[in-house]
């Protein structure tokens, strides 16, 4: 300010001086900010946006999270034996990878489990701001990447996953798998060994925290990252293509050695076990179009504002050499993403598109389309100015809020409820020596699966059922088997009649529907709970529950494999992130991008 | 035309194919949760008309499955919903259930 004034002063003496100090001013306004937004402002952002949200444990209307809640307090009690009893009849947790339920089950210990998950959650969410201007940094110049860093805090698609889904799990691995895709970047062009170190442990993490994510995001964020190398390979230091493919399928060697090791347990019991039951329907499969509700559940909520930056996404993907191959990453994302509204999903993915649920290929998509939003911004701002950052806020506020308030627009549970009174009738006078299963209680089961010492033959955990009644017909949770139809109603009434088998007596009914069934089936009503809203229903003659005998009951060695590496992955990976990286590399990165953006500057617009 | 322009425009001209594809002739989980079947296909036929409804009932979406039909002058939408899905609490809807032990 105070050079700019001397100029005017300078080249204007006569000038009057109220004159002089509202050009000053003037000028100060129209200086194009092109400072990148500091990583600590947006760090404080998602503070001011998620923590108070988290706080009021806004989560818990989720879908998933009391699911994952369940898998922590197991782990809380039992960190090295993952059998858990309380669904199935028992089921083996190391058939989902466990590394952020176990940093629920640590920080329990302090928080409560309700909190801990919503500390772990805020971690992720942290890191994924973190990690979004990292990895758009390889891309784009600071000042994109920190737009991009800042508009991940308000994406819809991650608070769909975290307030509306549930899904801890991808929301933990994909910020990790992106702070660990610019040290492959370093690596594979520079050779840097430091760097090379630091992406194994990150990449190992990250699997450990969802497989799936590392899966996918190796085609999705890790091939463009490889396709930048070689396009930037003669700028500065040139990498010979020997050199890149030598270091390329080191990483790729190491890293898959380190996964199969740290998630050994998981692959024997995907090997051994494989997913065969019948597939059951999921909403993110469906048509959007013939299905417009579900268009906007899975489409308009995640993307938000997003869907306007589309043309431009397109546009400058094509048009900007080495971001094309991001482009086409976030090309077949979004189109996977889309579900059966193409049949790209199901082309691609075979049999696994009926099993996976494609929010997650949304989301993906969405953490790719974030550095073009971060250029967009960037350019809008410039021309402008503050009605663009006005138009910008708003955009990102109303999509932030959208997504937020989506739970309370379509609640995982019709309606909210307590199952306190179900879990302290199931935890006395000896009701725990038999399993138990629920009709009506939608998501619930987990909530109640966490409270209760007494173990269901039901479960939310699909790909963990082993049970014959429950994985040949296709249905769900049997507590919601209506909804499946037939295949689901098929699965209760076969549950129902091998209740001695498993020790099955109690019957918790929240929906009347099913009260005809159960009378038929020979239950009767022994007692009630919640003001009569819920009926308790009994058979005679069961016999107290024993242990099922499975195949799959993971041997010791599994559990301490189980209890150790995964958790331990993570802390290495944090270990590692402390050993001093040269500034070199990633200036030279950011360098060779801010004059691509350059050659394209303005073009957006015209 | 501009460098990169081809490139656009092919992924764009994919997008929107690959939608007109998935929406006519959808997968095999996709149909499930449509109501009215294809939007580019129209009720213009007895047989489509026939399948429409089919359709909207399997969906349980009453409201246009009572809508589409000519005759329901001769009953309320309430009395086709009960002759579809059998009067609550009717027990014949559990009649297999007799066999259980």
């Amino acid at each position: 300010m105070k050079p700019l004034k001397s100029a005017f002063e300078q080249g204007a003496p006569t000038a009057p001086s109220n004159v002089r100090e509202a050009t000053v001013q003037r000028t100060d306004v129209i200086a194009p900010p092109t400072r990148p937004i500091p990583l600590s402002l947006i760090l404080l952002v998602v503070v001011v946006v998620h923590l108070p949200l988290l706080l009021m444990k806004l989560p818990l209307k989720s879908y998933d999270t009391n699911f994952h809640i369940l898998f922590a307090s197991h782990y809380v009690h039992h960190w090295f034996n993952p059998w858990n009893p309380k669904w199935y009849a028992g089921f083996s947790q190391t058939t989902y990878p466990p590394l952020p339920q176990q940093w629920i089950a640590l920080v329990s210990h302090i928080l409560g489990l309700d909190m801990a998950y919503m500390a772990v959650q805020f971690a992720a969410i942290l890191l994924l701001a973190v990690g979004v201007y990292r990895f758009s940094l390889l891309w784009v110049s600071a000042r994109a990447a920190s737009i991009a860093a800042l508009a991940s805090v308000f994406l819809g698609s991650e608070s769909f996953l975290v307030y509306s889904a549930g899904q801890l799990a991808t929301t933990c691995a994909a910020p990790i798998y992106l702070n660990a895709l610019p040290f492959l970047f370093e690596w594979v062009r520079h050779g840097k060994w430091r760097s090379f170190l630091k992406a194994s442990a990150l990449f190992t993490a990250a699997a450990a925290a969802h497989h799936a994510t590392l899966l996918f995001g190796s085609i999705f964020f890790a091939v463009p990252v490889l396709a930048l190398v070689l396009l930037d390979r003669q700028d500065g230091e040139p990498v010979s293509t020997r050199a890149f493919m030598g270091r390329t399928i080191t990483i790729a060697v190491v890293v898959g050695a380190a996964i199969a090791v740290v998630l050994l347990p998981f692959w024997i019991a995907l090997i051994h076990y494989p997913v065969t039951q019948a597939p059951i329907p999921h909403p993110s499969r469906a048509n959007y179009i013939l299905s417009p509700q579900w268009g906007l559940n899975y489409f308009i909520v995640p993307y938000g504002a997003l869907i306007l930056a589309l043309p431009f996404i397109f546009l400058r993907g094509s048009m900007v050499t080495r971001l094309r191959p991001l482009l086409l990453g976030f090309w077949v994302a979004f189109m996977v993403g889309l579900g059966g509204t193409t049949p790209v999903g199901h082309l691609l993915l075979g049999r696994a598109f009926d099993v996976l649920t494609m929010e997650r290929f949304s989301y993906w998509a969405t953490l790719l389309a974030l550095l073009f939003l971060g250029l967009l911004a960037a350019e809008l701002v410039d021309r402008y100015r503050l009605w663009a950052v006005v138009s910008l806020t708003v955009a990102a506020a109303f999509s932030c809020a959208l997504a937020m308030s989506w739970a309370t627009f379509r609640p995982a549970d019709a309606e909210d409820f307590k199952v306190d009174s179900v879990a302290s009738w199931l935890n006395r006078d000896g009701h725990d020596q038999y399993r138990y299963i629920t009709l009506g209680f939608g998501n619930k089961i987990a909530r109640l699966a966490v409270m209760t010492d007494a173990s269901s033959v039901d479960g939310e955990w699909n790909s963990g059922r082993s049970l014959p009644e429950l994985t040949k017909f296709g249905g769900g949770a049997l507590t919601s088997s209506k909804y499946f139809n037939k295949p689901g109603l098929d699965a209760l009434r076969a549950m129902l009649m091998h209740a001695d088998k498993y020790g099955l007596k109690w019957v918790f009914v929240r929906d009347h529907y099913y009260d005809p069934l159960l009378s038929f089936a020979g239950w009767r009503q022994v007692d009630n709970l919640e003001d009569k809203t819920i009926t308790v229903w009994s058979k005679d003659g069961v016999p107290p529950a024993t242990p099922v005998n499975s195949a799959q009951i993971p041997p010791h060695w599994q559990g301490l494999m189980w209890g150790i590496l995964p958790f331990g992955s993570s802390l290495v990976a944090i270990l590692v992130l402390f050993v001093p990286e040269r500034k070199r590399g990633q200036l030279r990165a950011t360098g060779s991008l801010a004059h691509d953006e350059l050659l394209v500057q303005g073009r957006m617009a015209s | 035309m501009k460098k990169g322009y081809p490139l656009a425009i092919l992924l764009g001209a994919s997008t929107v194919a690959f939608i007109l594809i998935g929406t006519e002739w959808p997968v095999p989980s996709a149909p499930a949760y449509a109501v009215g079947g294809s939007l580019l296909r129209s009720s213009s036929t007895p047989e489509t008309a026939a399948s429409h409804l089919a359709d909207e009932i399997r969906a349980k979406a009453w409201d246009k499955a009572y809508a589409s039909l000519a005759n329901k002058a001769q009953f309320t939408e309430q009395e086709f919903v009960h002759d579809i899905t059998g009067y609550y609490p009717s027990l014949r809807t559990y009649a297999t259930l007799d066999s259980l032990k």
